[in-house]
């Protein structure tokens, strides 16, 4: 079955994984949380190795066209088969990071507190998905089949005719239309104008073509042959109804948000009832469109409900007690070693848990700035000197993994990288031995001081560098700052390195705005003007196979995490999410704990 | 009071445009997780209404509170800030008023018996457990009391909050450790207040003259130097009322309670302005109006005491002077 | 169970006393008190229990706590003390000078007081601390700032009162001038209740700074506080209890002293104690 292939090796490596994070854990608590690893592998397990899935086509075959091939590919793609035997009914109650912001706009907040319940209320994607089954396949959503043109800049869509909004309204190509055009372009009504979405740059959409009765076609700025893949970001979730934002836009209302129509959305949920900083309800939508395997419609829950607790100690004790059937998803709520004692002396068996991984902790410098850090010695003398594998249980809690970037169960993944020279495989004395060399050469064997931006909300990573750095001679200067602060000065020149954290996607693709330069990208972690990226982003665009990407992927790594090292990789976050056993058929994405929020597979066996 | 209330809204417009940042950034990336370019922000400010200059940004805030909008919509989440006080200051006003009513239930009782031992051990004894109620961060309290729960009875307190009207029984779960972490607070201050100026007002003429009277002690404190030392109690309570909301503040989000005090701090972090600029003129308003009632309480509980005189007068009022004794009693 | 009474409140001065004083000295002897850095990561010695190597076990980085409680009191009393001192001295000055001169002056002072009592006071604390950026001073400053308008209240109306006090309208009735009659006659008969209120000021202080660091705006890691031990050990309670109970102690143990101590110095410096004691030596 080549096509689960991925899918498998993932699975594979997931042990392994689990089984390394554990060998850090006390003995105590070995056995225990051994059994609930075991019980959350067997969960995982269940939905990926009982239930094959349907025939996938690579994307290297979907999409490489052939020497000759002289008219547009075509390829149609079933809708992946639910083999799971569900029983109905029941309230899931969950809890939630805090109040979804921005009025549950998706075109405006990626934030976890919305996207843990904007699946539910709008599904898991929009007119593709990335496949309960594997993420790393794109699997078709609204849209049952897409093909492009040979040049890969005109892609279209067609789509599901048996889709309703939860108001009953029909689904129509006017929808995407509006919606994409909406997150590209923004709206206008007399002098006033709405933002663009914030994901618009890595769209490249040029323009939206509605062809009845039921196909979309996307004209794009450039040839993008894995454009699909960008669409199937989780975060891209349509939440804006045509039929009763149009008008009011027209009218005036131009920062209408999903909130201020009702969140009338497309996903398996629709929504009943929301207290600000307290609860919010969602029940059954009757005439969703998807089946499992059996034909039975989902959801297989009468509702969810999710609880918003900001405070993690307030959702341990909710859900020790009873109170909760799931934990929340965010960075904070996913669970450490530490919390999970509490957990296990309490429920036992009881409880299971799920294992994402996440985003990553960085050191990202300010290079635009004066300072010794300027010379890529000095950069490299510090991604060597610092011991990241003591990050792991000081600062992600015990779960963890030392790689410089996304999963290791990720396809895309340099699987070499871990083991390269200079970053991981050589003993730290080794290492650190290199370091004294390299500051010496750089003339800053008495070391100097920098500036270090810091999260109020995450203190912990910052503690562990400064004292980190204390060895190597450089004095890490925390600059701690609040929410409002973070978000001006992280995107300013004001600052000499900051705390770079969170944010990984399982595509290249789209990690310009992290990783590219300050003039084309001012959010990105680490400020550098260095042309060399433009160069690799336009070639990952211009990739027309897998294999291709993956190897400009590395090259890109490479280059910014080593040769060039703007970035230090120390960490990346193990994302643990608790479930009582009898939550049946959760979805657990191996990586990004933004994917398959929807729960429309999950039902209670109690 | 009203000119009070203009010149605070002014005085909170720019304390908080000179807070560095604004809050798109935070909008966009939800907490730090998203990459967005300049342009995106600039457009969101831009729609926002940020990049007006700052006397349009006040007065456009300024008519909506005059017109009833109260400052219009939450920039963070797009809410009418008129629906958020209607929910949030319910939850907060009960739990203030809960703590408030029981901490001078305990506390006065307990301030009496500490003046009526005077410095002998059920005086210090009281001293020593009231005050940790002031002394310990009330997290920490909450963390304990929770862990304490969950340890002896395997229970944890509802997680979703309902009014008294909807679900009575709910509520009273809810509540009833964050008012008693409240009341444990403010109940220490009242107390050690109550104490000294029961103690003070023994030392007062009427009192000596009342003892050679040859009433009894007991009577002597409760009925003569209670009755007088409650008017610092009463001022004490209305300085309280700030305080009791910043000790809300943080059981609201361990609690799950959504309140005033969790909104607003998370407007301050995130810098929703509009939503900080009604808020707190709000209670700005709110905490005149109490003062207003304080004074006219004054007037009740102490004819000494002219409301002409002090309608400002809201501070720790120690009636004094001796020499009205004759007036008075 | 009844001591003698003045021999009880003397043992009890005697122990607040000494409190504060170990704490204190502790805190200015921390490099002679403990030989362990404060700041210093071991990771593979993390969350040990209190034993030999440890006397108060070791956090989550594998520092000393015991190092940090000492090395924490430097922070955590500097920022107590210097803001209660700071916030009652303006607000005391600002009280008396507003409350005696009243007119367009006292109206100003008492809007502006109004507005920032409207702002419960850890908002307005965290709005500076954002403002200002995280440190001990700026922390300090802010605790400070958002006690002054209570102290301008307590002063003022103290200062009401005393204005109609025989020996100021004699002061004010001979033709000193009111600087004179503020500082000489007014100022020193308010301040007496007042220096006793900040004792009580100390410990709000000290729960401030904790909350602040509740927020990830206390004093700035690594540096240690008590607050921000409680806050930073809260997660690892249940796994490691004395992250909290050590800090949490000495925190109390600290407010608890200084409000009590307050509430002692009242006694002990009313004038008209002396009756009192009269009726204290019948019984």
């Amino acid at each position: 079955m080549p096509s689960n292939r991925w899918g498998v090796f993932g699975q594979d490596s997931y042990l392994e994984f689990d089984v390394f994070a554990l060998i850090t854990i006390s003995p105590r608590g070995i056995r225990s949380v051994l059994v609930v690893g075991i019980i959350a592998f067997l969960a995982i397990g269940s939905i990926i190795i009982i239930d094959p899935g349907p025939q996938q086509v690579l994307p290297d075959q979907i999409l490489s066209p052939g020497p000759d091939a002289a008219e547009d590919q075509v390829i149609e793609i079933e809708n992946p088969l639910l083999e799971r035997e569900g029983k109905a009914g029941g309230i899931l109650t969950l809890a939630n990071r805090g109040d979804p912001p921005a009025g549950f706009d998706t075109m405006r907040t990626s934030s976890i507190a919305l996207h843990h319940v904007a699946g539910a209320l709008f599904g898991p994607g929009n007119l593709v998905m990335r496949c309960r089954e594997n993420i790393y396949i794109v699997c078709p959503y609204l849209a049952k089949s897409w093909s492009a043109n040979q040049a890969f800049t005109e892609w279209t869509f067609i789509l599901r005719t048996d889709i309703q909004w939860h108001d009953g309204v029909k689904f129509t190509p006017e929808d995407v239309k509006f919606w994409l055009d909406m997150a590209v372009w923004g709206a206008i009504s007399g002098d006033r104008r709405r933002a663009p979405a914030y994901f618009e740059g890595d769209l490249g959409v040029e323009s939206v073509e509605v062809i009845p009765p039921d196909q979309v076609r996307i004209r794009l700025d450039g040839p993008n042959r894995f454009f699909p893949d960008v669409l199937a970001n989780p975060r891209l979730k349509i939440a804006h109804p045509r039929h009763l934002m149009e008008d009011r836009i027209a009218n005036g209302e131009i920062s209408i948000s999903p909130l201020d129509v009702g969140l009338v959305g497309l996903g398996p949920f629709r929504f009943s009832n929301y207290e600000p900083g307290s609860i919010i309800q969602v029940t059954r939508f009757d005439q969703y469109f998807e089946r499992d395997a059996e034909g039975i419609q989902l959801p297989y829950l009468d509702g969810i409900d999710y609880v918003i607790m900001p405070d993690p100690l307030a959702m341990d004790i909710a859900f020790r007690t009873g109170r909760l059937d799931g934990g929340a998803r965010g960075f904070g709520h996913y669970l450490s070693e530490e919390r999970l004692v509490g957990y296990n002396r309490d429920l036992g068996d009881d409880f299971f848990v799920g294992q994402i991984e996440g985003g990553t902790i960085r050191l990202a410098f300010n290079v635009l700035k004066d300072g010794p850090w300027q010379d890529v010695r000095v950069r490299r003398a510090m991604a060597l000197w610092i011991d990241k594998d003591a990050a792991i249980p000081a600062v992600l809690g015990g779960f963890g993994w030392t790689s410089p970037d996304i999963s290791p169960n990720n396809p895309l993944k340099d699987k070499r990288f871990v083991i390269w020279p200079k970053f991981d495989l050589a003993p730290l004395e080794e290492k650190r031995g290199e370091a004294l060399i390299l500051m010496r050469e750089a003339g800053f064997e008495s070391g100097f001081s920098m500036g270090h931006l810091c999260r109020a909300r995450h203190l912990a990573s910052c503690q562990f560098l400064k004292d980190q750095l204390a060895g190597l001679g450089v004095d890490l200067i925390l600059q701690i700052v609040d929410e409002g602060e973070w978000n001006r000065a992280r995107t300013s020149l004001d600052f000499d390195s900051q705390q770079g954290s969170l944010s990984v996607l399982p595509i290249p693709e789209g990690t310009e705005g992290v990783y590219g330069r300050y003039s084309r990208s001012p959010d990105a972690y680490s400020k550098h003007e260095d042309v060399r990226l433009d160069r690799f982003y336009a070639d990952l665009r211009d990739a027309s196979t897998t294999n291709q990407r993956i190897e400009i992927w590395q090259d890109l790594q490479r280059y910014i995490f080593v040769e060039q090292t703007y970035i230090i990789p120390i960490a990346e976050a193990t994302y643990v999410v608790p479930y009582r056993s009898y939550v049946m058929g959760v979805v657990f994405p191996p990586e990004d704990g933004h994917t398959h929020t929807d729960f429309a597979t999950v039902w209670l066996d109690k | 009071m009203v000119i009070t209330t203009f010149i605070a809204s002014v005085i909170i417009f720019i304390i908080m445009r000179t807070l560095p940042g604004d809050i798109v950034g935070w909008i966009l990336s939800g907490g730090g997780e998203a990459v967005h370019s300049a342009e995106v922000r600039e457009a969101l400010r831009n729609e926002l209404g940020l990049n007006d200059p700052f006397a349009l940004q006040y007065l456009r805030w300024a008519y909506s509170m005059l017109t009833g909008g109260f400052g219009g919509k939450s920039l963070a989440n797009g809410q009418q800030i008129s629906d958020m006080v209607a929910r949030q200051f319910p939850v907060t006003l009960l739990l203030a008023s809960y703590a408030s009513v029981l901490s001078v239930v305990i506390a006065v009782p307990l301030a009496a018996i500490s003046a009526l031992r005077w410095n002998r051990w059920p005086d210090y004894l009281v001293r020593l457990v009231t005050i940790p109620g002031q002394a310990i961060p009330n997290f920490l309290l909450a963390l304990l009391f929770l862990l304490g729960l969950v340890m002896i009875f395997r229970w944890s307190p509802p997680i979703v909050y309902t009014n008294p009207w909807e679900d009575s029984w709910n509520h009273v779960q809810i509540v009833f450790l964050p008012v008693i972490l409240l009341a444990w607070e403010s109940s220490s201050h009242i107390t050690r207040v109550t104490r000294v100026h029961i103690l003070e007002v023994m030392n007062e003429d009427y009192i000596l003259l009342a003892r050679a009277k040859g009433l009894p002690e007991q009577h002597v404190v409760l009925s003569h130097a209670l009755r007088n030392a409650l008017v610092p109690t009463i001022t004490i309570l209305g300085l309280q009322f700030g305080t009791l909301l910043s000790g809300t503040l943080i059981l609201e989000s361990i609690f799950g309670l959504p309140g005033l005090g969790r909104a607003l701090i998370q407007a301050a972090l995130v810098r929703d302005f509009p939503v900080i600029q009604t808020l707190v003129t709000i209670l700005v308003f709110l905490i005149l109006t109490l003062n207003l009632i304080i004074d006219v309480m004054y007037g009740i509980l102490d004819p000494r005491i002219h409301l002409s005189r002090s309608s400002y007068t809201v501070g720790l009022h120690i009636p004094r002077g001796g020499r009205n004794l004759s007036e008075s009693h | 169970m009844i001591f003698p009474s003045l021999s009880l409140r003397r043992s009890a001065v005697v122990i607040f006393v000494s409190i504060i004083v170990i704490i204190t000295s502790g805190a200015i002897l921390a490099d002679v008190v403990t030989s362990r850095d404060p700041v210093l990561q071991d990771v593979t010695n993390r969350l040990a229990p209190p034993g030999e190597e440890f006397i108060f076990g070791s956090d989550n980085f594998g520092r000393d706590v015991f190092s940090r409680v000492v090395y924490g009191a430097r922070s955590s009393l500097f920022i107590s003390i210097v803001s209660v001192t700071i916030g009652t001295s303006i607000g005391a000055v600002v009280g008396t000078v507003t409350a005696y001169r009243g007119g367009i002056l006292d109206l100003v002072s008492q809007r502006l007081m109004d507005t920032l009592l409207g702002f419960p006071s850890l908002v307005l604390a965290v709005i500076l601390v954002a403002t200002l950026r995280p440190s001990v001073s700026t922390i300090t400053i802010a605790i400070a700032v958002a006690l002054i308008p209570q102290i301008v209240r307590l002063s003022r109306a103290r200062t009401l009162s005393l204005k109609e006090e025989n020996f100021v309208v004699a002061a004010r009735g001979i033709g000193a001038p009111s600087w004179q009659v503020i500082f000489r006659h007014v100022l020193p008969h308010s301040l007496g209740p007042i220096v006793s209120y900040s004792f009580g000021y100390v410990s709000v202080a000290l729960v401030a700074e904790s909350a602040l660091s509740f927020l990830g705006l206390g004093v700035p890691p690594p540096l240690p506080s008590w607050g921000g031990m409680i806050q930073e050990g809260r997660i690892f309670f249940e796994v490691a209890p004395w992250l909290i109970i050590f800090p949490g102690l000495t925190l109390a143990l600290t407010a608890v002293s200084f409000a009590i101590l307050g509430d002692l110095l009242r006694d002990i410096f009313d004038p008209r104690e002396r009756t009192v004691h009269i009726r204290d030596s019948k019984q």
